[in-house]
C-alpha cells in the first residue's frame, strides 16, 4: 500500500518555546532500567512537557473522531466496578483461561493473550494493584486505512479504539460476575499501564521497526485494550513470528515516513534495546495529519492475509 | 485521582452511579464546548495563519 497524498512535514504550528525532548522524556539513551514516563497524550491533568501539543490536537482533530472520543470516554465509565459474591474458586487456571478467551472472542476479540502484570508495563508514579492482564486485538478496517494518513483513516483508529475499549468492558463485567476484580484498560484514555509490553508478553506480536505492534494475523492494522485482573488465569508466552528477520532489512516504513522519524536501527531505551521512533520528528507530523498511521498501514505485514505466509518463508529461511 | 476513568468508575450504589453518570456527561459537555466554541476559533486562527505561511504558536496562543 502506498500512503494517501501526504502532506509534506512542515508545520504551520510549533513551539515558541520548546519543551523538553519527547525522547530525553522517553528513556532514549538510557541503559539503565526505569519506568516510562507520560510525555503527550494525557488524562492525568498532570503537566507534561507536550501538553500544549496535545491539546492543540484535540482541537484541530476532525469531528468524527471527537464524536468517537466522546463514546469512548462515556462508555469507559463501566470500566470498574462492584465484584459479584460469592467468589468462583478456580482450581484449573488453564481451563478458567480458555474460557475467558473464549468470552473475549464471543464478545468480538479478534486477538487474545495473557500475561502478568510487571512493573515495565506500568507508568511511573502509577500503580496497578491487579496480577494478570488479558490483552485484546481488534483490527481496523483495512479499506478505511488506506486513507491515512486522511481523515477517514484517523476516524477508523477511533473507531476501532472504541470498540476493542467496549470489548475489554464486557469482559471485565463478566469477571466481576465470576466474583473476582478485574478493571478494563481501553485506549487511548488509559494512563496507567503501557499496552505494547503487555500485548507482546502475551503472545499477540513483536515489536516492529515502526515501533508499533505486528501481528501474525493483522501485521499492524489493530488496536489494543486490556482487562487486569486477579482471576488466576494460565498466562501465554510471547511469540516469535519473524517480525526481526524482516524489519533488520526492510526499509519500508523508513522509506514512507515523510518527516524520517524511523530508525534503521535498535536504539537503547529505558535498558533495553529496542526498536524506537524518533518523538521530536514524528509527533509533529502525527498532529499534522491527524494521527498519520502511515508506518503501520505500508508495512508489509499489515497487507490482509500476507502475515501468515511471510511468518512461514522467515522462519523456514533460518534454518537454510 | 489519576486518571479521568477513575474518578468516576469507583462507585456502587444506584445514587452514587447516578452522581457519576451526571459529573461525567458535564465533563463531556464541557470537552464538547472546548472543542465546538474554544476550538472554532483556534482551527480559524491556525488556518489564517497557515495560509499566510505564519505559525500558530501552541505554547502562547492556545489559551489567548
Amino acid at each position: 500500500m502506498k500512503p494517501h497524498n501526504p502532506p509534506p512535514p512542515t508545520y504551520a504550528f510549533g513551539y515558541k518555546n520548546p519543551p523538553q525532548s519527547g525522547n530525553d522524556i522517553n528513556g532514549l539513551g538510557v541503559k539503565q532500567t526505569v519506568r516510562a514516563r507520560h510525555v503527550f497524550h494525557n488524562a492525568t491533568g498532570e503537566n507534561l512537557a507536550w501538553n500544549a501539543l496535545d491539546e492543540f490536537f484535540s482541537q484541530i482533530n476532525v469531528w468524527g473522531v471527537v464524536r468517537y472520543m466522546l463514546a469512548n470516554v462515556w462508555q469507559l465509565r463501566r470500566q470498574d466496578g462492584p465484584v459479584s459474591q460469592p467468589r468462583l474458586e478456580v482450581d484449573d487456571p488453564a481451563s478458567m483461561a480458555a474460557e475467558i478467551k473464549a468470552e473475549a472472542k464471543t464478545l468480538g476479540a479478534e486477538l487474545v493473550g495473557i500475561t502478568r502484570v510487571t512493573e515495565k508495563a506500568v507508568y511511573e508514579g502509577f500503580e496497578v494493584p491487579y496480577t494478570y492482564a488479558i490483552c485484546i486485538g481488534l483490527s481496523m478496517d483495512r479499506a478505511e486505512m488506506e486513507h491515512v494518513p486522511q481523515e477517514r483513516g484517523a476516524v477508523e483508529v477511533m473507531r476501532a479504539y472504541r470498540e476493542v475499549s467496549r470489548i475489554a468492558i464486557e469482559l471485565g463485567e463478566y469477571i466481576r460476575e465470576l466474583g473476582w476484580p478485574a478493571r478494563a484498560y481501553g485506549n487511548p484514555n488509559s494512563t496507567d499501564i503501557l499496552h505494547i509490553p503487555l500485548a507482546i508478553n502475551a503472545g499477540l506480536g513483536q515489536l516492529g521497526k515502526h515501533g508499533s505492534m505486528i501481528s501474525q494475523a493483522f501485521g499492524s492494522n489493530f488496536r489494543l485494550a486490556a482487562v487486569l485482573t486477579d482471576l488466576p488465569l494460565a498466562v501465554d508466552e510471547p511469540v516469535d513470528i519473524g517480525v526481526e528477520d524482516l524489519c533488520l532489512t526492510c526499509q519500508r516504513c523508513v522509506i514512507d515516513c515523510p518527516p524520517g522519524a524511523i530508525f534503521n536501527e535498535k536504539q537503547w531505551v529505558r535498558g533495553e534495546q529496542k526498536w524506537y521512533v524518533d518523538f521530536d520528528k514524528c509527533i509533529p507530523y502525527f498532529v499534522k495529519t491527524y494521527g498519520c498511521a502511515i508506518c503501520i498501514e505500508v508495512c508489509p505485514w499489515s497487507e490482509p492475509g500476507r502475515g501468515p505466509w511471510l511468518s512461514e518463508k522467515l522462519l523456514a529461511r533460518r534454518g537454510e | 485521582m489519576r486518571t479521568i476513568d477513575q474518578r468516576f468508575t469507583r462507585d456502587t450504589s444506584f445514587w452514587q452511579r447516578l452522581g457519576r453518570d451526571v459529573r461525567l456527561l458535564w465533563r463531556m459537555a464541557q470537552m464538547l464546548y472546548a472543542y465546538l466554541i474554544i476550538g472554532r476559533r483556534i482551527r480559524q486562527s491556525y488556518r489564517a495563519k497557515e495560509a499566510r505561511g505564519d505559525v500558530f504558536w501552541v505554547d502562547e496562543e492556545l489559551h489567548r
